[in-house]
């Protein structure tokens, strides 16, 4: 081989040699690459968790006792039957301005309690009102709270059979107009009436819309109430007369959302009653899933002890149809109501001490959570009792201060189960539980039935996450 | 030493020579002293006396000096120039002529009999020059007489041109170099000499200027040969190093400056002196026109001179004004006059004997433009709807602002057009999405929709062009651009609307193009320069890539190439950090240095593939998206395990190209493939952008892009070079199946907008709703919070000013941040606030900053529960407000407008002006430079011309 030529040959040979390792090791770099883990780096997004300044506080109470059909000339005109008085109070001695809505095609209106934030902070303000009616169609005791608007609330009770002249009370204490839509389940399911649909409150208004005029004949009706551009305040005042004979008055205040577990406290079966004689039951049950079919355990407790009462009952319910239980049979005196559901449900307890002349009935309706220290108010009339209830597996110390003085009265509401306390009428109280607790207070009087749950105070503000 | 003739009894013909010794740093001077000294000694005339000077210089040389016979030997310090030295031996002349030598002139023989009898036949000679050959080679003319224009410009009548005594006839000159000239000696005393203000340059013409206006001639005499090596002690010295040429610049425009001053009426001196530093400022432009910015330096350096040179300029004025009996107009006719000068420009030089002579591109015959027409039509068919869109919108895209001040006021330093009050660099990104939109300036978002419908016939070109410098073949290079223009990254980018990422693909083949050469030639640095800053700015996830590859060139032009061009390749990357530099100064200043590597623009969680070994796979086979680049829609139950398989022709194509012939270049463009690659494996796991409560991570589309380009070119390579001639069907065979891959792997994409996957879509001009679009039109400072909630029950926060959020507004300072400001914390407040029916008076808040409008934006769909709470809440709240009022409902969202008087958008601190501009003006001059040096000349065309088209070394060792 010449020179030249094994030149050739080495080069060529090099060249392939060393193309082949750079090729190969190409390959196995990138295969290598693709298999093994390569570190990552991710930085999450720039969020700043804000706290919004504090809002004023504002409650709206339901207003006078009203009556529709008074006037046999105009079988649609309302007329104030008993006036409200109103109990109210706040926390801390902050500044709070009463002022009134006005009732449209009646006049004055409930009142409204606005307290503007007071040193940085919002304020507690409650306040509660209660009337007694002793007219030829209208006659009772009813108390219910002044609670904030809000934009979605269900009523639960009434009915709009004959006898009952029950009215669906709207009020937009707000600045601006609200658009509200009336979504009455019954028996047919949910239905949008022609006269529940885009009821617009102009601001500082209240309005009537009687229960028959949306579905009448419907036996038991809870209504959704949903409202846009402002929240609003509803309640349902709901009355009955049995032949010429009225039975009793309530104002039913809103339940704020569907809960899978629902706990009513502070339902009175008041003495002399006589149990069921009629339709008119004693203690009845309403519930109603909205969204979805969901089953049901209703257990029962008495105050007094721990164990239920009775064994609980099972029932299924459809969604959109509410239904009625009666719980037949109980002694007089204080008892709670615990339906747990697969599905979020709302649901309140009637109770009527009878169907003659002067009896009065009361629908309680649910007890939210309450975690935070809050004020509630008890009306004028027959003294009334707290009813704490304790879900937890641990005892529960209250404090219970009245405003003004500085006595509270401290005591623990046992593991799963419920304390009654005696309070004062038209007094204000500060209500601080260690743990969560659910609570209601109920007024039992000769002929006079009511009841309201406590609600939580919203004064503290919830954090917003911002993702400037 | 034999005297030939006698020597003269009277003084006036006695000779007296001056030779000037200086050694400058390495040059051999004692040995030219000694070649210089035996020459003198064998003169056929001998010179009278001589009188040599030394500048500085060792004992060995003054030895040698004074072993020479001379009359005098005079020490000066090694500072002295040529005319101090001449001015220092001055007093000891005697005789009636004085011959200017220095260490490096060696005459001939006969130099002196013939110079001295050029002097004695005519009296009105005042000196006479001989003719300057090279050291080395007698045939080469180093100067033959020196001419001057109009303008007084230098011009060597003869400079650098072979000896065939075509000068030979030519006597009468306007004057010479200074070497070797022989001047009577009442002429050297009434002219005083050399004039030492002009720095060793233009001393002869100089002294010649001054010897035709005192009355005397100036003549050549050709038959007098001098040898001159050119170590710079008289006259320029020849530019071997860059030093030399440096110095040589330096002396040649400091002379020529002298001379404009000294030359010039009384009258027009001070004009000449005001234009010094504007004629500096122009000639800089101009060196950089001529690919020279090398001479940049030493020309401001004799401006700087000249500037405070009033002492030598005044002196020489009137030493010129004392010995003047003569009119400028002897000199006029001797001037080089401008069509001597073309003539002599228009000279191309021969190219040299077996240089490379490039071929013709073959744009046209090689099916280049049927390539591209052919792309366009394709384009068409694929995106027909685009034709008729204004704005394009989906995805990452956003409008264009809609004016040209708006765009640039986007890509300049200040307030930004996101943010609360957000002041600082804009995104280099911002830049490249002004010139986009300038294109169109009267829609600017127009333009951005013709990028769309041209991205395919642009890709293909300049995939087509980047070939060009792999392969000389037709086929191949019509291969690369088909192969380029249907790259998968390009068509997902293009069907999910990624503006950054087709901007990147349509720019980095040009990179490539210019970037390869940009050793060579100024002009392609300069090109490389602007389109590396473009590409990085458009995917600043590449720079990882892009500084190893700028590192390796750097390597291999110190290692192969001894540092030649390494000025070039440093070059290329000062836009990009001028460019840059703004925002990295703000991001390690920030802490944030990691969101640099963000893409720019809209920051968009498009789809893309995951960062596990199933993502990396699919990466490794050119696809950036999870759907297979769009098969799994096409097929939706059909098999497509194959799809990733159809670039594996490729990829073995791109391994073969190490073991041909050309592994040199296959190597190279493997490694750039890798470093694609490695790219976008790691940009799948970053993610340090995010928009509202979503990470963004990086788009790995781009690095595949590199990738996508490294492997082309590599089996065009392997094509090209590796295979026989003899087997051109296997070649044509191996192209149709690469090219057939890449057509299946896009036929999905080009199918997208009829099939309704793609994701781009047609849009309005604004992102915010039309009334706040038709305030913001004639108001650009209109303030627009958004509201949006998010999925999780938060909110987010973002303040627009004027009539739209825009491509070029975008800020990665916002969207990379990693710790809320305290503007972060005002703006969260603000916006809780909003939301939520706090009692205190927002709005005042908002009026105060200047926000007129609130838009409370919907939730990127599906709603979730916790997100409608939040929209129905924040509605209610924002509703309860009475100082708002509803504007109304619109498919952008619910928008209120603040019902008072807004106060104007707080302006930006002066402080922040001022940054501004000198920032930009920073950033003008630098892209300035690049542009000049970019714009290609005919001599730089020539230049190109003399080197192959196709990089890289070929080895013909034979098969």
């Amino acid at each position: 081989m010449s020179d030249r030529r094994v030149f050739r040959w080495a080069t060529t040979s090099a060249r392939l040699l060393i193309g082949t390792a750079v090729s190969v090791g190409a390959v196995i770099a990138v295969v290598t690459a693709v298999s093994v883990p390569w570190p990552t780096l991710v930085r999450d997004p720039l969020s700043v968790t804000a706290t919004p300044a504090p809002a004023a506080s504002l409650i709206a109470c339901d207003g006078a006792l009203l009556s529709i059909g008074r006037d046999p000339t105009d079988a649609d005109a309302i007329t104030v039957a008993a006036p409200q008085s109103v109990v109210s109070g706040v926390a801390g001695g902050a500044p709070v301005e009463e002022s009134r809505l006005l009732t449209t095609d009646v006049g004055p209106g409930p009142a409204v309690f606005t307290a503007q934030p007071f040193e940085g902070s919002a304020v507690d303000v409650a306040a509660t009102g209660s009337a007694t009616a002793a007219g030829e169609d209208l006659a009772g005791f009813a108390a219910s709270a002044c609670r904030p608007p809000l934009l979605d609330s269900w009523l639960v009770g009434g009915s709009a059979a004959t006898g009952a002249a029950d009215l669906v009370l709207l009020a937009n204490p707000g600045t601006v107009p609200a658009t509200v839509q009336l979504t009455v389940y019954g028996a047919a399911g949910p239905q949008t009436p022609p006269g529940g649909a885009d009821v617009v409150l102009a601001a500082g208004t209240q309005r009537v819309v009687p229960l028959a005029g949306l579905v009448l004949g419907e036996e038991t009706p809870v209504v959704r109430v949903s409202a846009v551009g402002s929240p609003v305040h509803a309640s349902l005042q709901t009355s009955m007369t049995r032949t010429l004979t009225p039975i009793g008055v309530d104002q039913v205040g809103p339940v704020a959302q569907a809960e899978s577990t629902v706990t009513i406290a502070g339902i009175t079966v008041p003495r002399g009653s006589s149990g069921a004689r009629s339709s008119d039951a004693v203690t009845v049950l309403r519930m109603l899933s909205a969204g979805a079919a969901a089953n049901v355990r209703v257990t029962l407790t008495s105050t007094s002890g721990p164990e239920p009462v009775r064994d609980p009952v099972e029932v299924a319910l459809e969604a959109g149809r509410p239904l009625e239980l009666a719980l037949d049979g109980l002694t007089p005196g204080s008892y709670t109501a615990v339906i747990e559901a697969d599905a979020p449900v709302v649901a309140a307890v009637r109770q009527s001490s009878g169907v003659e002349e002067g009896d009065d009935f009361a629908w309680y309706t649910p007890g939210p959570e309450i975690a935070v220290p809050s004020l509630f108010a008890t009306p004028a009339g027959p003294r009334p009792s707290l009813t704490v209830v304790n879900p937890s597996e641990e005892p529960v110390t209250v404090v219970l201060t009245e405003v003004g003085s500085d006595d509270p009265l401290e005591f623990s509401v046992p593991a799963l189960g419920s304390t009654s306390v005696r309070l004062q009428s038209r007094g204000v109280y500060s209500f601080d539980p260690a743990a969560p607790v659910r609570a209601g207070i109920s007024m039992t009087g000769d002929g006079a039935l009511a009841g309201m749950p406590l609600w939580p105070s919203d004064v503290a503000t919830p954090e917003i996450v911002v993702y400037p | 030493m034999p005297n030939v003739s006698p020597l003269p009894a009277d003084t006036s013909s006695r000779i007296h020579a001056l030779l000037v010794v200086r050694p400058d740093g390495r040059t051999p001077a004692a040995f030219h002293l000694r070649r210089t000294l035996a020459a003198l000694a064998e003169q056929s005339r001998p010179v009278d006396a001589l009188t040599i000077v030394v500048c500085g210089g060792d004992d060995h040389l003054l030895e040698v000096a004074e072993t020479a016979g001379a009359e005098n030997v005079v020490r000066a310090p090694s500072s002295t120039g040529f005319a101090a030295a001449t001015a220092l031996a001055t007093p000891r002349l005697q005789g009636g002529a004085v011959w200017l030598l220095a260490q490096d002139t060696a005459p001939e023989p006969d130099a002196l009999a013939r110079l001295a009898g050029g002097l004695e036949v005519s009296p009105s000679v005042a000196f006479v020059a001989p003719k300057l050959v090279r050291w080395d080679d007698r045939s080469e003319i180093v100067s033959l007489g020196v001419g001057m224009t109009r303008f007084g410009r230098t011009v060597g009548l003869a400079d650098g041109e072979l000896d065939q005594g075509q000068h030979d006839g030519r006597e009468d000159v306007l004057g010479a170099d200074v070497r070797g000239i022989l001047v009577r000696a009442d002429t050297w005393a009434t002219l005083a000499g050399l004039d030492a203000g002009l720095a060793g340059a233009d001393e002869g013409l100089d002294l010649a200027v001054r010897a035709r206006l005192a009355g005397g001639r100036v003549s050549l005499v050709p038959s007098a040969l001098v040898a001159v090596a050119g170590d710079g002690v008289a006259a320029l010295p020849t530019p071997i190093t860059p030093q030399r040429r440096r110095r040589a610049v330096y002396a040649a425009r400091v002379a020529q400056l002298h001379r404009r001053l000294v030359y010039a009426p009384f009258a027009a001196v001070p004009l000449h002196w005001l234009s010094l530093l504007p004629l500096a400022l122009w000639r800089t432009v101009v060196d950089l026109v001529r690919k020279q910015p090398g001479r940049i330096a030493p020309e401001w350096a004799a401006a700087a001179v000249a500037l405070v040179g009033v002492v030598p300029v005044a002196r020489a004025r009137r030493r010129l004004a004392a010995a003047r009996t003569a009119s400028w107009a002897q000199v006029t006719p001797l001037r080089v006059g401008f069509d001597e000068l073309r003539e002599r420009l228009d000279d191309e030089p021969e190219v040299a004997i077996g240089g490379h002579r490039r071929r013709d591109l073959r744009f046209f015959a090689g099916g280049g433009a049927w390539l591209v027409l052919a792309a366009l039509l394709l384009s068409i068919a694929a995106f027909p709807a685009l034709l008729a869109w204004p704005v394009l919108g989906g995805g990452a895209m956003q409008p264009l602002a809609t004016t040209f001040g708006r765009m640039w006021m986007d890509a300049g330093f200040g307030l930004r057009a996101l943010g609360l009050d957000t002041v600082g660099p804009a995104d280099p990104f911002a830049a490249v999405a002004a010139v986009l939109g300038s294109l169109a300036p009267w829609a600017p978002s127009r333009a951005l929709v013709l990028l769309w419908i041209l991205a395919l016939p642009l890709s293909a070109l300049g995939g087509w062009f980047a070939a060009t410098r792999v392969t000389e073949r037709s086929g191949l290079r019509l291969l690369g651009g088909a192969v380029w223009a249907l790259a998968p990254t390009l068509l997902v980018a293009l069907t999910q609307g990624r503006p950054t990422a087709v901007i990147a693909h349509l720019l980095l083949p040009w990179l490539f193009y210019a970037g390869s050469v940009a050793h060579r030639s100024w002009s392609a640095a300069g090109a490389t320069s602007i389109i590396l800053a473009a590409v990085l700015a458009a995917a600043p996830s590449l720079t990882p890539a892009a500084i190893a590859v700028w590192l390796g060139a750097i390597i291999l032009a110190v290692a192969l190439r001894a540092g030649r061009g390494l000025a070039r390749l440093i070059w290329t990357v000062v836009p990009t950090v001028a460019l840059a530099a703004p925002l990295v100064w703000n991001a390690l200043a920030n802490d944030r240095a990691w969101g640099l590597l963000a893409d720019p623009g809209v920051p968009w969680a498009g789809p893309q593939v995951a960062a596990d070994a199933a993502g990396r796979a699919l990466l490794a086979a050119g696809i950036p998206t999870t759907d297979l680049a769009g098969w799994t829609t096409l097929l939706p139950d059909g098999p497509t395990w194959w799809v990733p398989l159809l670039s594996v022709p490729l990829a073995l194509l791109a391994l073969a190209a190490p073991l041909t012939q050309r592994w040199a270049v296959g190597t190279a463009l493997l490694v750039v493939t890798a470093l694609g690659l490695a790219t976008a494996f790691a940009a799948v796991g970053v993610a340090v952008a995010f928009v509202q409560s979503t990470a963004v991570p990086l788009w790995p589309g781009t690095g595949l892009s590199l990738a996508w380009l490294g492997a082309t070119g590599a089996a065009l390579v392997a094509l090209d070079a590796g295979l026989a001639p003899r087997v051109a069907l296997v070649r044509g065979l191996a192209a149709a199946l690469v090219f057939a891959g890449a057509a299946v792997l896009a036929a999905p994409s080009l199918t997208a907008m009829s099939r309704g996957t793609a994701t781009i879509a047609s849009a309005q001009a604004s992102t915010l709703p039309a009334f706040v679009a038709a305030e913001g039109r004639e108001n650009p400072d209109v303030g627009t919070i958004v509201l949006t909630p998010q999925a999780d029950a938060g909110v987010a926060a973002q303040v627009v000013w004027g009539a739209s959020e825009t491509l070029g507004g975008q800020t990665t300072l916002l969207s990379t941040r990693s710790e809320a400001t305290a503007q972060d914390e005002e703006l969260a407040a603000l916006a809780a606030d909003l939301v939520t029916p706090s009692s205190e008076d927002v709005v005042m808040q908002l009026v105060d900053r200047g926000i007129a409008f609130i838009l409370l934006a919907p939730t990127t769909p599906p709603e979730t529960d916790a997100a409608r709470t939040m929209r129905l809440s924040a509605t209610t709240a924002l509703g309860q407000r009475d100082t708002l009022v509803v504007v109304g409902d619109t498919a952008k969202g619910e928008l209120w407008r603040v019902d008072l008087d807004v106060a104007d958008r707080p302006r930006q601190a002066a402080s922040a002006t001022v940054i501004g501009r000198w920032i930009a003006a920073g950033q003008v001059a630098v892209f300035g430079i690049a542009l000049l040096l970019a714009i290609p000349t005919g001599a730089s065309i020539r230049a190109a011309r003399r080197t192959p088209r196709v990089v890289g070394p070929h080895w013909q060792e034979g098969r």
